[in-house]
């Protein structure tokens, strides 16, 4: 048979699954009435679809899953349980948290456990105030700081003095660090050493 | 997305176990027949089947009903397939439709009911002309027809599902009918 130049044959396909707009399916259906050739393809295409439904419904017809529901209750239920173990395992998962919430709520509940609370600040106050202490205590003999050295041009050294210890004092230039050596006071000037 | 279809999603959204066993019944058959194709092997399929419903039980929540129900169960059972088969890819695979060569496929009972012996005879030979035509075609092509002709799909659903344009899923399906013309006509030969 000819073959039709008028159309595409793909056209003719959705023409047959009513998938034009309407203005070409009117194109189409008004192409029909003259063309011989593209009438046999949609008639063919008609009945390969058809065709291609009664393979499927053959298909769907010639098996059954009777098990499948019976199935999908026991894996659902097993999926049940599984949720509850995943939730059992959630819970203990998330348990440390919860149990240190709980024993910072118990904590905050009493005195000490206010006191518990704010351990780190107090700590370092009576830090804080037990080095001005032991400064204050003893302060430098000599009350002004000289560089006493260079080392290279990278560091300076200072000193201090004090009455119990001395302290050396290390700055790099470049990176702006400070290294402080506190040193105890010797009275056989042999063994100098770091406290 | 359909009347009826709305119906039983609302039920199943609020843990009513039988229309999920009613949505089962209704697509069991589809969902297994889509997982085959992919994963061409009745056991696979089988366990495909299940995951998908216990998936579709699982997150029907999440379901935004802007689709179909079976557009979005289709997704799923495609992911869950693709899934089985990259886990047993290395496992021998049965050829697709072998398993409707069986003779119960043709001797369904609904059919002789209504069929004369003629008839019979003439579906008989239509089946497996059917079945060996369609085994040629390559699974893009088998998908398309199942989704246009058996599933009744239209072209923007199934350029939805497929992540194609409706002009690719027209040049596709038009080329899978002209392929099993031509296979249809070299078996007559």
């Amino acid at each position: 048979m000819k073959k039709c130049d008028f159309i595409e044959t793909e056209k003719l396909t959705a023409y047959v699954d009513g998938e034009l707009n309407d203005k070409d399916m009117q194109e189409v259906a008004n192409h029909l009435k003259e063309c011989e050739t593209c009438r046999v393809l949609v008639e063919e295409l008609e009945e390969l679809s058809s065709n291609t439904l009664f393979h499927y419904e053959q298909i769907e017809h010639s098996f059954e899953l009777p098990n499948l529901i019976k199935d999908l209750n026991e894996k659902l239920k097993n999926t049940e349980n599984i949720t509850e173990e995943h939730t059992l395992y959630d819970n203990i998962i998330e348990f440390p948290k919860e149990k240190i919430k709980k024993e910072e709520t118990k904590a905050n509940d009493n005195i000490f456990g206010k006191i518990y609370r704010f351990a780190p600040a107090i700590v370092s106050l009576a830090a804080i105030l037990l080095i001005s202490i032991i400064i204050s205590n003893n302060k430098p003999n000599t009350t002004t700081v000289n560089t006493q050295a260079k080392a290279g041009d990278s560091v300076t050294i200072d000193s201090l003095e004090y009455s119990k210890f001395n302290a050396m004092i290390y700055k790099t230039k470049d990176k702006n660090k400070t290294v402080i050596w506190l040193f105890k006071e010797n009275n056989d000037n042999d063994d100098d050493g770091p406290i | 997305m359909r009347r009826n279809e709305k119906g039983l999603v609302a039920k199943i959204k609020v843990g009513d176990n039988k229309a999920f066993e009613e949505l089962v019944q209704t697509y069991q058959k589809r969902i297994y027949m889509i997982a085959y194709g992919i994963l061409k092997n009745e056991s696979d399929a089988y366990d495909a089947t299940q995951d998908v419903f216990l998936k579709v039980f699982k997150y029907i929540k999440n379901f935004k009903e802007n689709s179909s129900l079976y557009t979005w169960m289709y997704k799923i059972t495609r992911n869950v397939s693709i899934d089985i088969y990259r886990k047993k890819r290395n496992l021998s695979s049965v050829e697709y439709g072998e398993q409707y060569k069986n003779e119960s496929i043709y001797t369904d009972s609904v059919h002789h009911k209504v069929a004369s012996p003629i008839e019979q005879v003439q579906k008989r030979e239509l089946s497996v002309k059917m079945a060996k035509a369609m085994n040629k075609l390559s699974d893009d092509h088998k998908l398309m027809l199942q989704l246009r002709e058996f599933e009744d799909m239209s072209y923007a659903d199934i350029a939805e599902i497929l992540d194609i344009s409706k002009g690719t899923v027209m040049s596709r399906l038009h080329h899978a009918r002209m392929n099993l013309k031509k296979y249809l006509k070299e078996y007559d030969n």
